[in-house]
């Protein structure tokens, strides 16, 4: 037995994960006493980049902090611009931008659930091992990633860091030929997303219940993914605008990112978070592949948040297909507007959970201040939260081999985007 | 030349600059717009060229329908300063060390191209060691390279 043992296990990097970081553990008398992740990714300072830029480079610029979700950032901005110029860019340019949206959601989300989390649950270390036995399966990720790669591109001429959105809209609208092509795979793949739904719900995942917060964009009309007002499963329903009530941001000694608490706590932001919340959102079609799956939402096991990306994944492929039904092409894709001094706030809902700007703004449209809370940072106390319990259950005897596998399952679990979050992992376990 | 050459239809050959413009990680777009500038002769060969950053397991549908790939990266390989490697499909994994910011790099691609037999028939990693920028003598180099690649591929 390890109680009263000293042990010390060292991961040097966490793989698997957006970013750099370290988890240390102490472990005494068989009791976790300690639990710090550590980020050591330099800040980005990406807040103080923007000051004194004019709110349409402001959107470009926020789509460089993160790769694999840089529409989110750009989404959350342009939204904050156009609530505080009072622009309204019309139902093409809502339309349009919640299929962009789709497409990163499609690559984020696939690529999250075969190339980084599967391995986890089905006892490889990797998704090269994996493609091995499940070819097929890995297969299916790579072609429904670059579907959302090039459903992005559609709209924003590239999938990484695109250059399409601009206050009141976009730059340019793709051709009707070029939306019929991406519709016919859109089509293609409904049947890809329907049979991820049954593989995610299929796979043997910890039974690993918990108590905590989900909390996430709920829209009167819609499964929120462009915006929406904010709202939890403990009854809290506020605007974006409200965000300083309710949410504070902690710097921890051990981090580089801030640590975020909703009223005071740890919460959960992303895919389970988002179900947990607005499963009723859901389109029929996804909803009826859910009740199939026999699993009830909402959840409280963590690792159901697997099963909730493949759910997003279908929504998206099949509300961008619907959505580019009977396309046509504007001439000009945007709406005019004129610049107003003020505060600015968008929210949106990244891959990985909501993502919220501010921003001041002068009069002639340039930032002067800005804040940007994205989801990881939000997650962080929670992994921290979740790490311990999942240790806790799994039983602190174990071997530090399987210790460790565990924390690092729990932490993929989240999709963390540590570059983003300006932030990630190495374990360190101390047993006394 | 190869007097059946002109019988058999173009084929594909596609040179893709990895990197970033971040840094000597821009190394591969470099070479790769020397390269092109040089405006090689490949006869039989459709080529293509086309830069990508940090493209993740993306680089594989990237390489689909190409009979020919080769790859321009930047290396950290202990080579002197500016020289230039041509890699063969069969060393990549143990040789290459791709200067990749992601985790899932080029050399997590390839070797899952590999295991999913994704990749091009024939399929080349042209590696520029960092250090010293793009000397001219590395773009000699690396089209003498790509010369002795093209014979050996004919015949």
């Amino acid at each position: 037995m390890s109680e009263g043992r000293d042990i010390r296990i060292e991961v040097p990097v966490l793989a698997r994960v957006e970013g750099e970081g370290a988890l240390e553990l102490d472990i005494e008398q068989g009791r976790i006493t300690d639990l710090k992740l550590r980020i050591f990714e330099p800040p980005r300072f990406f807040e103080k980049f923007v000051e004194g830029r004019a709110c349409d480079d402001v959107i470009d610029m926020v789509a460089r902090i993160c790769g694999i979700c840089p529409v989110a950032y750009q989404m959350s901005a342009a939204q904050a611009f156009e609530t505080l110029f009072e622009v309204d860019p019309g139902p093409w340019v809502r339309d349009m931008r919640r299929v962009m949206y789709c497409g990163e959601w499609l690559q984020s989300h696939s690529l999250h659930i075969h190339l980084l989390a599967a391995p986890d649950f089905l006892g490889f270390s990797n998704a090269i091992e994996m493609a091995e036995e499940y070819p097929d399966e890995v297969r299916r990720g790579l072609r429904l990633q670059t579907l959302g790669n090039d459903l992005i591109a559609l709209f924003g001429a590239r999938s990484v860091h695109p250059v399409g959105l601009r206050v009141g809209g976009f730059y340019h609208a793709p051709a009707r030929a070029d939306v019929e092509a991406m519709r016919e795979r859109l089509k293609a793949a409904l049947p890809e997303a329907e049979a991820l739904i049954h593989w995610a719900a299929s796979l043997k995942l910890p039974d690993d219940h918990q108590a905590f917060v989900s909390a996430g964009l709920r829209h009167p009309g819609e499964y929120a993914i462009c915006a929406g007002g904010m709202a939890s499963d403990t009854g809290l329903d506020f605007d974006i605008s409200d965000w300083d009530e309710h949410v504070r941001e902690i710097h921890m000694p051990h981090s580089t990112a801030l640590h975020a608490q909703l009223d005071g706590k740890p919460y959960l932001v992303g895919p389970l978070a988002r179900l947990n919340l607005n499963r009723d959102r859901l389109p029929r079609e996804t909803a009826l592949l859910l009740q199939r799956t026999g699993i009830s939402f909402p959840s409280d096991n963590m690792f159901h948040s697997l099963l909730a990306r493949a759910l997003e994944l279908h929504m998206v492929v099949l509300q961008a297909w619907q959505l580019l039904e009977n396309y046509r092409q504007p001439n000009r894709p945007w709406a005019d507007w004129e610049p107003r001094a003020g505060v600015a706030f968008g929210a949106s809902e990244a891959p990985r959970g909501t993502l919220w700007h501010r921003y001041e703004v002068d009069r002639a449209g340039h930032v002067c201040g800005a804040r940007i809370v994205p989801p990881t940072s939000q997650n962080q106390g929670r992994i921290e939260q979740d790490i311990a319990r999942s240790l806790e259950g799994l039983g602190l005897e174990k071997n530090e081999e399987a210790l460790r596998l565990r924390a690092e399952t729990v932490i993929r679990n989240y999709d963390p985007c540590i570059s983003c979050a300006t932030h990630f992992l190495r374990l360190d376990v101390r047993r006394r | 030349m190869n007097p059946g050459l002109h019988k058999r239809a173009a084929q594909k050959a596609l040179f893709l600059g990895i990197g970033s413009p971040f840094g000597e990680d821009i190394l591969g777009w470099q070479l790769l717009d020397a390269l092109q500038g040089r405006n090689p002769a490949w006869p039989g060969y459709e080529l293509a060229f086309a830069k990508v950053d940090r493209p993740g397991a993306g680089l594989l549908q990237l390489m689909q329908g190409q009979q020919l790939v080769v790859l321009l990266d930047a290396l950290d390989a202990g080579l002197p300063k500016g020289a230039v490697r041509l890699l063969e499909r069969g060393h990549l994994a143990e040789f290459a060390r791709p200067r990749s910011s992601h985790s899932f790099g080029v050399a997590e691609s390839l070797a899952l191209g590999e295991t999913l037999q994704m990749l091009p028939a024939s399929l080349y990693l042209l590696g520029i060691q960092m250090g010293g920028g793009l000397p001219p003598q590395a773009v000699d180099a690396a089209l003498a390279e790509l010369d002795d690649l093209l014979e050996r591929n004919l015949c």
